[in-house]
């Protein structure tokens, strides 16, 4: 009975996390790679990519730690469980979050189309106001 | 008595209030050095100041989460380890003592690694910025003897 209801409320969190948590790195993603990389239309497919990854990697850990527990008698084992387990995943979530940070940026302007790449915005209006003074002349 | 939960009902809310505490503080402080790094995208200052706070909040939930069992007498006994719960109000504050301390170590090190986090992306702007002006330099002279004819 301790064990049905601990199940319960360790899926319901962990389900919580993958959405809300996947949300909100799936919006400001965006916008923290392409300011890394100007190219955008690689670093939106990226940041797809990596949404995907944290949903499947999550769900997959929450299903698989599931399955490694023995039969709870109290509601002090209830708490442990519950706990640990969500620590765990939360743990090396953070740790993949923050190596993402550092090392994803640098991964994307390895394989960057250097064609592609406008330096700022302010630049290309720059550009364009000495073409139409060319013009002029 | 049940110290065991006790315990828990007090560490959890500590736990809790602590990282939500140090995430607002971390928040309304980053934005400031943030803005400064990134002067013309806002919305990026805004996006990488969330991104950090939400590894903020993960890592030290977790930690918080993970190191949150407590144990009285630990005994080898036949083959394995055997855990009793706590037994009295002094090991129930003893336990809860050390648990709390080494969380809010561990946050202590996550404001670190957020300070080293902040100054390897203002690095890495400057070195961008300096790129991309050497860049417009560059463009600059190329355009500028076709206006001169």
């Amino acid at each position: 009975m301790y064990n049905s209801i601990a199940y319960i409320i360790y899926l319901l969190c962990s389900l919580f996390v993958v959405i809300w948590i996947g949300r909100i790195l799936h919006r400001n993603g965006k916008l923290f790679l392409e300011e890394t990389c100007p190219d955008k239309q690689l670093a939106d497919s990226t940041n797809n990519i990596l949404y995907v990854c944290y949903c499947l990697m999550n769900s997959g850990f929450a299903f698989y730690h599931l399955n490694s527990f023995a039969t709870l008698k109290d509601l002090n084992d209830v708490i442990e469980f519950i706990a640990t387990s969500e620590g765990f995943i939360l743990i090396t979530l953070g740790v993949m979050h923050f190596l993402n940070m550092l090392i994803v940026p640098k991964i994307i302007m390895f394989f960057a189309d250097t064609s592609k790449l406008i330096t700022n915005p302010s630049d290309e209006t720059k550009k364009s106001d000495i073409k139409s003074t060319h013009h002029e002349l | 008595m049940n110290y065991n939960v006790l315990a828990y009902t007090v560490y959890v809310p500590i736990v809790l209030g602590l990282t939500i505490w140090v995430a607002r503080m971390l928040h309304k402080n980053t934005s400031a050095f943030l803005t400064e790094i990134f002067k013309e995208h806002e919305k990026v200052a805004e996006a990488t100041n969330n991104l950090l706070q939400v590894g903020f909040y993960l890592l030290s939930l977790g930690y918080g989460f993970v190191r949150l069992r407590m144990k009285g007498k630990v005994v080898w006994e036949g083959n394995n380890w055997e855990y009793s719960d706590l037994e009295s109000y002094r090991q129930m504050i003893e336990e809860l003592a050390s648990k709390v301390g080494a969380f809010s170590l561990f946050i202590g090190f996550m404001l670190f690694l957020n300070l080293f986090l902040m100054l390897i992306m203002r690095k890495s702007n400057k070195n961008k910025l300096q790129h991309q002006a050497v860049i417009q330099s560059y463009v600059q002279q190329q355009q500028q003897p076709r206006q001169g004819v």
